[in-house]
C-alpha cells in the first residue's frame, strides 16, 4: 500500500508566532489516517495554538501543513471547512438556535450560496445526532442545555460537516465521567468504523492512555516524545514536562498505561529526636503494602523484609525506593534471607510487625521479630485482625506471637494507632 | 419517561410558524396602510380611500371608475399620503433591517443604528451634501446620499474599531464608544450647521427627522439602494447565523470572516444612509423592532429580517401615522414617536440583561 495514502495530517517545519514570540517552533509529525492521536503537555505548551494551525486559524511563521497530500496553505476556509472539524475546548452562545439548527450549521461549508439544504442534509444531520446521542434534544434551544449536552451537540455539527479529520480541544474538560467515557468511546468507534482521523488534546493522562493509538507530547512549544502509549506515557518523559515523579503503571487489564501518583514526601529531620526514625517492617503477603507509604510520609526512613519477589509489598517497596530483604517468588524462607532480614533489624531503631498471615513458609518472619525484641529494639505489632484467622501453621505460630506481647511489644489495633505509635517514638528525644 | 422526538418532527412545524408570522405581519402592515390613508387633516372615507386606489389598479379601473372620487381627494391620496406611507414604511424596514444586522455582525442587542452613531454619521454626511449645494428646492439626490453613506460607514467603522478589545467587542466599550463618537460627529454637524447658515432651520427640522416633505421622487431615489442593500442582507443571512456561534467558530465552518463583514456593514450603511437622506435621523427604530422580532422568531436572520423588515415598516407608518395626526394640524417629528416608545425600552434592555440570561 502506498504509504502516502495512508497520512492523515502531515506537518513539516511548523512553527507559530504571537507577538514576535514562538509558541512553537519546528514541529515535525506524521498523524496516520483513521488513528486516534492524543496531543499532551503541560498548560501552555502550545497545544491549542497547534490545533489552530492545522485549520489555517493561525497562519504559521514557517513550515507547511498537509492535509492528506494537499497543502493546507492552498485550501480556502471553505475546502477546509469541509474535511475538518474541530471542537472547540470552551464554546458558548446567548443565541437560543436550537440543537437541529447547530448541527445543520455543520453543512454549511457543503452548501453552495443559493442552496437549500436537501433532505440528505437533514439525514446527515440526524445520523451525527444519533451517533452524538443528542437526537432528543434536537428542538431544545442550546442555551437551556448543560455543558456535557452542549459538548455532545458541538460534537454532532462536527460530523454532520462529514469530516475526514476531527479535532478536538480538550473534549472531555467539561464533562463528567460518563459523558467522558462515552464520547471518547464514540471517537474511537468513528476511527475504527467511519475512517475518521481524530486529533485531540487531552489533559487527562489515563483517559488519552485508554483510548489513543497515538500520543504527542508538547512542551514549551516543542515535541518531547511521540509514538504509541506506550513509547510516550514513560515515568521519565512525564516528570521531565510536568515537574512531580508521577508513576506509570500499566492497567492489567487492557495493558494500556496508567499513570498514578502520590503526595511527595520530605524526610523529617529534627535535632534532638529520633527523625529521621529508622523503622524496619516485617510484611507480607500483600499486608503492609498499604502502610509503608503512610509511614514514609510520617517521616520514617524504612526498610523491609523478608518478601517474595513480585508480590504486592514486595512491589509497593520497590516503588517507593525502600531498601528490601527479598526471597524467590512462592519459595520459604531461607537461612540467607533470615541473617539478612536480622542485620536490617539490627541498623533499624524499631521494628514494626505487619498484619501478616503465618505458614510454614515464613515463620521465618515472625522468628525475626522475636528477635528484635530480643536485641531490645522496639516492637510494633500490627494486630488489626485477630491472629488466630491468620495462622495457618496449626498454632505452632500463635505461641510465638503470644510471647511477643509477654516480652513487651506494642500491639495495636489500627493503622491510626500504629501512627500514633510511631509519631510517639519519633518525637522522643535521643538524649532520653 | 419522556417520548423522543425524531429530527424530522423539527422541520415542517419551524416553516409553518414562519409563514405564519410574515402572513400576519403582511396582513398588518396592509390594513395598516389603509387606516394610513383615510386619517389626516381631511379625513377621508374608507371607501373613497378603497374606490379611489382600486379605481388606479389597472385590472379593476373598469369595475371602480375613478370618477367617483373627486380630484383633490385623489391628489390628497396619490400624490401626498401614499408616498409618505411608502415612504416611512420603506425608511422603517431599512431601520430595523440594518439594526437587526448590525446586532447579528456584533453578537450584540444593544447595537443599532443610532447607537452605533451610523445616523449621526450619515447625518454629517448629509449636512455637508446640502451645504455643497445651498439650493435646498433641487438638492442633488445622488450627492446627499453618497456622502450620508460615506459618513454612516465611516463611523461604523471607526466605532467598531474603538471598541475592539482583541477578538472581542465587550458591550460597555462598544456603547461608550458610539456614544462618543455620535457626540463628536453631532458638534461637527451643528459646527457645519452655522457655518452654512442661511437654511439652518430647514435643515434642523430634518435633522429632527419625519417624513413630511415625503414624495415620489423620495422613494423613487432611495429604492435602488435599499432593494440592493437588502438583497445583500438576505444573500449573507445563513452566514451571519453561523457567526452568531463566534468568529472563531465561524471561521471553522468555513465562513469568510473579513467578506461577510465587510459586506454587510456596507449593506447596513446603504440603508442608513438611504434612510437618513430622505427622513433624517429616527431613533430606536432599529433598536427595537429587530430585539422584538427576536423573540418571536428566534436568532435565525432568514426569518428574523423579513419580519423585521415588515415589522419596521408597521411601527414608523403607525409612528409617523400618530406624528401627523395627533396634535393636527401641528406636525410632530416622527423620531420624538419612536424616542419616546423606543428610549424606555432601551433602558428595559438595559436593566434585564443585568441579570445573566438570554439577551437573544
Amino acid at each position: 500500500m502506498n504509504k502516502m495514502e495512508k497520512t492523515g495530517i502531515t506537518v513539516e517545519n511548523l512553527s507559530c508566532r504571537y507577538d514576535g514570540d514562538y509558541i512553537f517552533s519546528g514541529l515535525d509529525f506524521r498523524i496516520k489516517k483513521s488513528s486516534f492521536t492524543g496531543i499532551i503537555g503541560p498548560n501552555g505548551s502550545g497545544k491549542t495554538t497547534l490545533l489552530r494551525c492545522l485549520v489555517k486559524l493561525l497562519p504559521p511563521a514557517t513550515g507547511r501543513v498537509y492535509l492528506g497530500e494537499q497543502d493546507l496553505a492552498r485550501l480556502s476556509a471553505r475546502e477546509i471547512a469541509a474535511r475538518v472539524g474541530v471542537v472547540p475546548q470552551k464554546w458558548e452562545t446567548t443565541f437560543a438556535f436550537s440543537a437541529a439548527d447547530l448541527v445543520m450549521m455543520g453543512r454549511f461549508p457543503h452548501l453552495k450560496r443559493f442552496q437549500k439544504e436537501t433532505a440528505a442534509d437533514h439525514a446527515l444531520v440526524r445520523k451525527a445526532m444519533a451517533l452524538t446521542n443528542t437526537l432528543h434534544l434536537a428542538e431544545r434551544p442550546v442555551t437551556e442545555m448543560s455543558g456535557g449536552e452542549l459538548q455532545r451537540v458541538i460534537i454532532a455539527q462536527a460530523l454532520a460537516q462529514t469530516p475526514e479529520v476531527l479535532l478536538l480541544d480538550e473534549p472531555t474538560s467539561h464533562l463528567d465521567l460518563g459523558h467522558q467515557i462515552e464520547t471518547c468511546g464514540l471517537l474511537k468507534k468513528l476511527c475504527r468504523d467511519s475512517g475518521l482521523t481524530v486529533v485531540a488534546v487531552f489533559h487527562d493522562l489515563n483517559l488519552a492512555a485508554q483510548y489513543c493509538d497515538d500520543l504527542i507530547l508538547m512542551a514549551g512549544g516543542r515535541i518531547l516524545a511521540r509514538g504509541n502509549v506506550h513509547q510516550v506515557l514513560t515515568g521519565e518523559n512525564l516528570q521531565r514536562v510536568y515537574g512531580p515523579k508521577v508513576t506509570v503503571k500499566e492497567d492489567p487489564l487492557t495493558g494500556r498505561p496508567w499513570v498514578t501518583f502520590r503526595p511527595p514526601v520530605e524526610e523529617k529531620t529534627a535535632p534532638g529526636t529520633q527523625w529521621p526514625l529508622r523503622l524496619h517492617v516485617i510484611g507480607g503477603g500483600g499486608m503492609t503494602a498499604g502502610l509503608l507509604w503512610p509511614l514514609q510520609a510520617a517521616g520514617c526512613r524504612l526498610s523491609a523484609g523478608v518478601l517474595n519477589q513480585f508480590d504486592t509489598d514486595w512491589q509497593a517497596a520497590r516503588e517507593l525506593g525502600i531498601p528490601v530483604v527479598e526471597e524467590a517468588p512462592f519459595s520459604p524462607i531461607g537461612e540467607k534471607a533470615l541473617e539478612k532480614n536480622l542485620q536490617m533489624i539490627g541498623d533499624a531503631e524499631a521494628v514494626v510487625l505487619g498484619c501478616i498471615p503465618v505458614g510454614t513458609g515464613n515463620m521465618k518472619n515472625l522468628t525475626a521479630a522475636a528477635a528484635a525484641l530480643e536485641q531490645g529494639k522496639k516492637l510494633l505489632v500490627c494486630d488489626f485482625q485477630p491472629f488466630a484467622a491468620r495462622d495457618f501453621t496449626g498454632g505452632a505460630a500463635a505461641q510465638t506471637y503470644d510471647g511477643l506481647k509477654r516480652k513487651g511489644a506494642l500491639f495495636l489495633r489500627d493503622k491510626d494507632e500504629l501512627l500514633a505509635a510511631v509519631e510517639r517514638l519519633g518525637t522522643e528525644s535521643t538524649a532520653g | 419517561m419522556r417520548p423522543q422526538l425524531t429530527a424530522g418532527q423539527y422541520k415542517p412545524k419551524a416553516t409553518v410558524r414562519k409563514n405564519a408570522l410574515l402572513g400576519v405581519l403582511g396582513v398588518l402592515l396592509f390594513f395598516l396602510t389603509g387606516l394610513a390613508l383615510t386619517l389626516g387633516p381631511a379625513r377621508l372615507p374608507l371607501n373613497t380611500v378603497l374606490k379611489a386606489v382600486a379605481g388606479s389598479l389597472p385590472g379593476l379601473a373598469k369595475v371602480f371608475p375613478g370618477e367617483e372620487v373627486a380630484a383633490i381627494e385623489r391628489t390628497i391620496i396619490f400624490a401626498i399620503r401614499l408616498p409618505r406611507i411608502f415612504l416611512s414604511v420603506l425608511v422603517g424596514a431599512a431601520l430595523a433591517l440594518a439594526g437587526a444586522v448590525y446586532q447579528g455582525l456584533f453578537r450584540n442587542p444593544m447595537a443599532d443604528p443610532y447607537v452605533l452613531g451610523t445616523s449621526s454619521g450619515a447625518a454629517l454626511g448629509a449636512t455637508l451634501g446640502f451645504a455643497l449645494h445651498s439650493d435646498l428646492q433641487f438638492f442633488s439626490l445622488s450627492t446627499v446620499s453618497l456622502l450620508a453613506f460615506a459618513g454612516a460607514l465611516l463611523s461604523t467603522v471607526l466605532v467598531y474599531n474603538l471598541a475592539r478589545v482583541g477578538r472581542r467587542v465587550p458591550l460597555t466599550v462598544l456603547l461608550l464608544s458610539g456614544i462618543a463618537v455620535a457626540a463628536f460627529l453631532s458638534a461637527a454637524n451643528s459646527l457645519a450647521l452655522v457655518l452654512q447658515g442661511s437654511d439652518m432651520q430647514q435643515i434642523v427640522f430634518w435633522l429632527m427627522g419625519g417624513f413630511s416633505t415625503g414624495r415620489w421622487l423620495h422613494v423613487r431615489a432611495i429604492l435602488p439602494y435599499m432593494a440592493a442593500g437588502a438583497v445583500c442582507i438576505g444573500v449573507y443571512a445563513r452566514d451571519l447565523n453561523i457567526l452568531l456561534l463566534g468568529e472563531e467558530k465561524a471561521q471553522q465552518l468555513g465562513v469568510d470572516l473579513r467578506r461577510l463583514q465587510l459586506i454587510l456593514t456596507l449593506s447596513a450603511s446603504l440603508l442608513v444612509a438611504a434612510a437618513v437622506s430622505v427622513s433624517g435621523i429616527i431613533g430606536f427604530v432599529g433598536l427595537v423592532v429587530p430585539h422584538m422580532m427576536r423573540l418571536l422568531t428566534g436568532p435565525d436572520h432568514r426569518l428574523l429580517f423579513p419580519a423585521s423588515a415588515l415589522a419596521g415598516g408597521i411601527f414608523l407608518l403607525a409612528a409617523d401615522t400618530v406624528a401627523r395626526t395627533v396634535l393636527a394640524p401641528t406636525e410632530l417629528p416622527v423620531g420624538v414617536i419612536t424616542a419616546f416608545l423606543g428610549a424606555p425600552f432601551f433602558i428595559y434592555l438595559l436593566r434585564k440583561n443585568k441579570q445573566p440570561g438570554a439577551a437573544f
